[in-house]
């Protein structure tokens, strides 16, 4: 099966993983012998701002996803994903974490975030990923168990869950290798 | 990944930056130098981890240089020895080192020198937009653009080579969105090499820009470009690709990568829109003035596709005599990064067809969406020195506050509104100086311990000579903190070799300073009695306010065990002290204030300045 291109957004808040996950996928792209490009926010948004990273594959150059062209948005917080609507379009997918990360500013019904983000996506997966990633791990896993849910999504891409595993093997020292294969297969698991 | 920056062969995922480093290695670097800055930072630190891990095998020095010009000296040093040296740095980082690079031009480079200058449209964190590629116009340089990750490991070898083939050196341009975005490298070797120290050559004929020796080297220098730009124009990096249509596409370093998504676009969606030719360019200046008259022959207009400014539309135009588009007649933004749609509808404008999604609406539609989402705005961190800092000098009666660039520019914000001014690196002690003559008012200036040894040495002695009022409040939290964590002076530390602390005390007391304080930022009633007395003082105080950045700080004793967090007791009685005049990430007000103990560092600043002393550290409960 040959894909011309996926694009995957990745939302958060800094702390959260973004760019590890970034990494995670970059590698399973590379398993399956496709070009990857990814683009990560640094500097004045690291800490406690908003942070996207881009992750292109594919028939690619760009380093940033073009406007309405996301195939894949993974939320680690649920305010996040509406920041990058721009992305968005009837045929993106969104896979949004529940579990919301307050500032002072305020926050918005969970419902009217839905509500919006049903607006612009095709498709939406609400899963409380904190909580699989507590149980099965530890509560900072939860950027893993989100790259399991994609990693099923994906499979209509030809992806398999070993490409991720492998990726994950790559990144992750000894020490935090069995925890973090544990979260990634939580996540595979609860979109099955 | 580190590994993968050092890793023998094959192909390996690396972040731009690190691919530009991997470009040195390849090429036998024998120096780096650097001073940090977003987003050129990572060059430095990947080479500076690399050090160790390569000795033995590939041997090189790494050094964090005081500024950037230090930085650009040192590397020259290494260049008349015959050595390769690469400094790097953000791009506002150049004007520092100008002065170096405008008469080492006239010099030239004897062993590779590449000076790898960090651009950073739309200014994600930098003070302006400048487009350094006018420094290589100006100065008479060579100026190179890698159009992806792959290249910037590429063209950073070749960089060396170019720069020992014409002795000049070389200006590589990286931005932002190349500099911070990962992509596949295909690795090369990296050469076993060892430094032996060699015999000191002397040529005063070159060496030493007297006028009646730079006289001799200007010409000299302008017959070099010249060979340069015959060179440019066969380059292997500049390529011509085919197509249809009278127009002709120049498309430079990354937005040669918009162009060829944007034009994929346009072909999809309209059934007329034919692939025009694109001539994709790295080499930034001298222009290949050959290969673009070549391009052209045949075209009848020509469109330029660059980020910031009109460098290579203006000398285009400048070249040809058939009409050049590009930003001066707003095909194009004049200003911030491109993207896929910008160029997407650059490009259909000169088309004069449609784009492939109509952007606006989306962009408008985004809005509306976000319109909810409550913004997070960059905050100081909890435990921050900084923060006890700047509560104490409003406490103490400061009224006009010149500050600096570093995580505490974040200081002017609510409720600490203590940065009244930044310009750039250094600049609060220069300003001070000229404040202190007329303003009347308690100055209070705020530098950070990284940027007072990179450029507030000079203006605070100013201070000294010229007898003026005012207090200089060194932040020191022993770090490089805005640009993530590199040592400095102060530190005492060096990635790769042997280091020597330099004590901002005794450098402030040598230079005349008679009013000396080093406080403990976290103890905030002594820092306020001192920011008084050096108030009241007469002439020119310093007011050392030290402790360890928290991030630090904290990673060292989460190490060693637990961190006692602190909680409001019922004894509060919402006074809003906390909240209102000093703030920390971790208190929350919601009917009752409250600290977030996952956020909580237990620094014990709210807990000393809180009025009804009711907040207190948890363990106590227990
Ligand atoms: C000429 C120049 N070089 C580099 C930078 C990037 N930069 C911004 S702040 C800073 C140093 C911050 O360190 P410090 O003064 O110790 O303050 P901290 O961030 O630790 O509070 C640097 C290197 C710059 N803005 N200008």
């Amino acid at each position: 099966m040959t894909v011309k291109e996926i694009n995957i957004l990745i939302a958060g808040v800094g702390g959260q993983g973004a760019i590890t996950t970034s990494s995670i996928l970059a590698r399973a792209a590379m398993e399956r012998g496709m070009n990857v490009i990814t683009a990560e926010t640094h500097g004045m948004a690291q800490r406690g701002g908003s942070v996207e990273v881009h992750v292109r594959m594919g028939d690619v150059y760009a380093p940033l996803i073009p406007l309405g062209s996301a195939t894949f948005v993974v939320s680690l917080e649920a305010v996040e994903a509406l920041r990058y609507a721009a992305y968005m379009t009837e045929k993106t997918a969104i896979i949004l974490n529940s579990k919301t990360i307050r500032p002072r500013a305020g926050y918005p019904d969970f419902e009217e975030i839905l509500k919006r983000l049903e607006g612009v996506a095709g498709e939406i997966t609400v899963v409380n990923a904190t909580t699989i990633a507590e149980k099965v791990a530890v509560p900072q896993a939860t950027n893993v168990v989100m790259t399991g849910m994609l990693a099923k999504k994906m499979e209509r891409f030809g992806f398999e869950l070993q490409n991720f595993e492998d990726a994950l093997r790559e990144i992750f020292p000894d020490k935090l290798r069995d925890i973090n294969l544990r979260a990634l297969k939580a996540g595979y698991g609860a979109m099955e | 990944m580190l590994s993968d920056l050092i890793k023998e062969e094959g192909e390996v995922f690396l972040l731009g930056n690190e691919a530009i480093a991997r470009g040195a290695l390849e090429a036998g670097l024998d120096l780096i130098s650097a001073y940090p800055g977003t987003p050129s930072s990572e060059i430095a630190d990947s080479l500076a981890k690399a050090c160790p891990l390569l000795r033995g095998k590939m041997d090189y020095y790494m050094e964090y240089s005081t500024n950037e010009k230090v930085a650009f000296e040192t590397a020259i040093g290494a260049s008349l020895a015959g050595k390769r040296a690469m400094c790097t740095m953000k791009h506002v980082g150049v004007n520092v080192a100008a002065d170096s690079l405008f008469s080492f031009a006239y010099v030239g480079a004897r062993g590779g020198f590449v000076v790898v200058s960090a651009d950073d449209p739309s200014m994600h964190s930098s003070q302006n937009e400048q487009d350094n590629r006018w420094y290589g116009k100006a100065a008479n340089l060579p100026v190179l653009e890698p159009s992806s990750v792959n290249e910037a490991k590429e063209l950073s070898k070749l960089s060396f080579e170019i720069s020992e083939k014409f002795g000049l050196p070389v200006i590589f341009r990286t931005y932002t969105r190349l500099s911070h975005s990962s992509g596949i490298v295909k690795l090369g070797k990296i050469p076993e090499k060892r430094i032996e120290k060699v015999k000191w050559e002397r040529k005063p004929e070159t060496d030493v820009v007297l006028p009646a020796h730079a006289r001799k080297l200007k010409p000299e220098l302008q017959k070099k470009l010249e060979r340069i730009k015959n060179y440019f124009s066969e380059f292997s990096f500049n390529w011509i690709e085919e197509g249809d249509g009278d127009t002709g596409v120049i498309a430079c370093g990354l937005s040669y990568a918009y162009v060829k998504e944007a034009i994929s676009n346009l072909v999809s969606c309209n059934s007329d829109f034919d692939k025009p030719p694109v001539l994709k360019l790295s080499s930034m200046y001298p222009i290949p003035e050959q290969l673009i008259t070549k391009f052209v022959s045949g075209l009848e207009r020509v469109v330029v596709v660059e980020e910031v400014d009109p460098f290579i539309e203006l000398h285009t135009r400048a070249l040809l005599d058939i009409p050049v588009l590009g930003k001066m007649d707003g095909y194009l933004p004049m200003n911030y990064e491109f993207s896929i749609p910008v160029v997407e509808e650059g490009l259909a404008r000169v088309f004069k067809t449609e784009t492939s999604k109509d952007y606006n609406l989306i962009r408008r539609r985004a809005e509306e969406i976000a319109s909810i989402a409550p913004p997070r705005p960059p905050v100081l961190c909890p435990g921050c020195p900084h923060t006890a800092t700047f509560f104490a000098i409003r406490k103490a009666g400061g009224e006009v506050f010149p500050s600096d660039i570093g995580c505490y520019t974040l200081g002017i914000n609510k409720p600490l509104e203590a940065v009244d001014t930044t310009i750039c690196m250094g600049a609060s002690a220069g300003v001070s100086n000229g404040l202190s003559y007329f303003i009347d008012g308690k100055i209070v200036a705020t530098i950070g311990d990284s940027t007072f040894f990179h450029s507030g040495m000079a203006p605070l002695t100013n201070a000294v000579y010229n007898n003026l009022n005012y207090t200089l409040v060194i932040m020191d939290n022993s770090t490089t903190g805005m640009t993530g964590h590199q040592p400095h002076p102060g530190t005492g530390k060096n990635p790769c070799g042997n280091a020597r602390k330099v004590n901002i005390e005794d450098v402030v007391r040598g230079m005349g300073v008679e009013f000396v304080e080093v406080v403990n930022s976290y103890n905030v009633r002594k820092l306020i009695d001192v920011l008084k007395k050096a108030i009241e003082y007469e002439g020119v105080s310093v007011v050392i306010s030290r402790h360890p950045c928290a991030i630090l700080w904290t990673r060292e004793r989460r190490k060693k065990g637990r961190i006692t967090t602190f909680y409001v007791t019922e004894e509060c009685n919402v006074c809003m002290e906390c909240i209102n005049s000093f703030t920390c990430p971790a208190i929350t007000f919601n009917e009752r204030v409250e600290i977030d103990s996952q956020l909580c560092v237990g620094c014990a600043v709210c807990s000393s300045i809180c009025p009804q002393k009711a907040i207190k550290p948890l363990k106590v409960i227990k």
